[in-house]
């Protein structure tokens, strides 16, 4: 005996002439003895009739050159997923002494605070701020040597900082001092200034101009900050995905 | 394309032949941005669902099994990816202060005598106004004319769920074009 549930959930290959004659007859059957799922199946039947099957073909509406393009466009999108996934080995193989696993708070922030200390040594020890050269027509923004190096130290600092503030793991409801990553965050912001008047490209620009909007937010935290205030700063960094997108520059200077 | 031609090709594909895969995207390419369209209603969606369903399938072809066909197995992808970006789509509306139900705005506003002539456009409207699962279920089983089984394999869920779906969806678009049906 079919319920009303079973046979409407059956009134489409009815009507569609799907169902096998055993299903088929013992559905008819019901149908003589209800009005309302009689009236189900006309109405699901008015209007397969108007509905069609399949008779657009959207793909025909594209150009050739969209469709001989196609599988192309597929190569270069996987040919730049497998550059991420190569650059997530890459940093999981590289942050693994940070990494999550079994990791403890102190540990983490030995890497943190070590990363900041070599961040600064290395600005304290090198002199990015000597200008840049222009080369070419100069309509096109190319970077000079020195540009370029300045580029890539501000990169390798932020990276560092970065990377540090990433792995740190505060207790809840503890303070964390951040005097030394302020101090490296503010020193990172005036070196971003300088690098405003160099010739940069426009995708360094831009990378540079994200840089320093998350380094001034460090840069302006408590010299103790908690648990929330740290969070904002490491969201923001997820969201703009930018250890990612400062490792894909690197990888672009160096070649 | 011959089924054991397939099998060979995807056979390549898991080995790392990326020229395989490429024979594999064109093959499939049209039948996949036509279902991707057939749910986003857009060419620019349907261009970016119909991308990254060839990129999530290279990436996890290794998982393939031969007992789904290729295209179920497209299919698959294909409509979870669709279905993601209706679901973007419906947050980001719900964002938005609704004006008016468009299709019922549409269908009370017209008095051109023509109108019988648009029934069919105003099916895609009524189509496209159902929840997204009951949709996925119209679309893929009686607008691509797969079975039962395959929708459910391609929803994940169960033929029985597949056929209330169906009902379900059918009855809604039904009521929706009521307003076409009634005099005046």
């Amino acid at each position: 005996m079919m319920s009303h549930a079973d046979i409407r959930a059956n009134l489409y290959d009815y009507v569609r002439g799907e169902l096998a004659p055993d299903e088929r007859e013992a559905l008819e059957h019901h149908l003589d003895s209800c009005e309302d799922c009689r009236r189900d199946a006309e109405t699901i039947g008015r209007l397969l009739s108007d509905l069609g099957r399949g008779g657009r073909s959207p793909n025909s509406e594209r150009p050739d050159a969209y469709w001989q393009s196609f599988a192309i466009r597929v190569e270069q999108e996987l040919a730049r997923d497998r550059r991420r996934w190569a650059l997530s080995e890459w940093a999981s193989a590289r942050l693994a002494p940070w990494g999550p696993a079994g990791w403890r708070p102190s540990v983490a922030l030995v890497g943190a605070v070590s990363a900041i200390v070599l961040s600064i040594g290395l600005w304290l020890t090198s002199d990015p701020f000597s200008g840049g050269t222009i080369q070419g027509d100069g309509a096109v923004p190319v970077m000079g040597v020195t540009s370029q190096q300045a580029v890539e130290e501000y990169l390798t600092g932020s990276r560092m900082l970065l990377i540090g503030i990433a792995n740190m793991s505060p207790e809840e409801g503890k303070s964390i001092d951040l005097s030394l990553e302020r101090t490296a965050a503010r020193s990172l912001v005036r070196q971003a200034r300088l690098l405003a008047d160099e010739p940069l490209d426009e995708r360094s620009q831009e990378l540079i101009g994200e840089l320093e909007r998350i380094l001034i937010e460090l840069a302006n935290l408590e010299e103790s900050a908690d648990v929330p205030a740290i969070d904002i700063i490491r969201t923001g960094l997820r969201q703009q995905n930018l250890l990612f997108k400062i490792r894909m520059a690197e990888d672009q200077l160096g070649r | 394309m011959p089924a054991a031609d397939e099998r060979a090709l995807i056979d390549r594909c898991q080995k790392g032949d990326h020229g395989a895969f490429r024979v594999l995207v064109q093959a499939h390419m049209r039948q996949v941005y036509d279902l991707a369209f057939s749910f986003v209603q857009s060419h620019d969606d349907a261009d970016d669902v119909a991308q990254e369903a060839f990129v999530k399938a290279y990436r996890s072809i290794s998982t393939f099994r031969a007992d789904a066909g290729f295209s179920t197995w497209m299919y698959r992808i294909v409509t979870n990816l669709a279905l993601d970006r209706l679901r973007q789509r419906q947050r980001m509306a719900q964002r938005r202060v609704p004006l008016s139900d468009p299709l019922v705005a549409q269908v009370s506003s017209s008095t051109d005598p023509s109108v019988n002539a648009d029934l069919q456009r105003h099916i895609e409207r009524a189509l496209h106004t159902l929840p997204t699962l009951q949709r996925a279920v119209v679309i893929l089983r009686h607008m691509d004319g797969l079975s039962t089984k395959q929708v459910s394999g391609i929803l994940n869920c169960s033929e029985g769920t597949v056929k209330t779906h169906l009902y379900r969806g059918l009855r809604r678009m039904q009521k929706l074009l009521q307003h076409l049906e009634e005099p005046g």
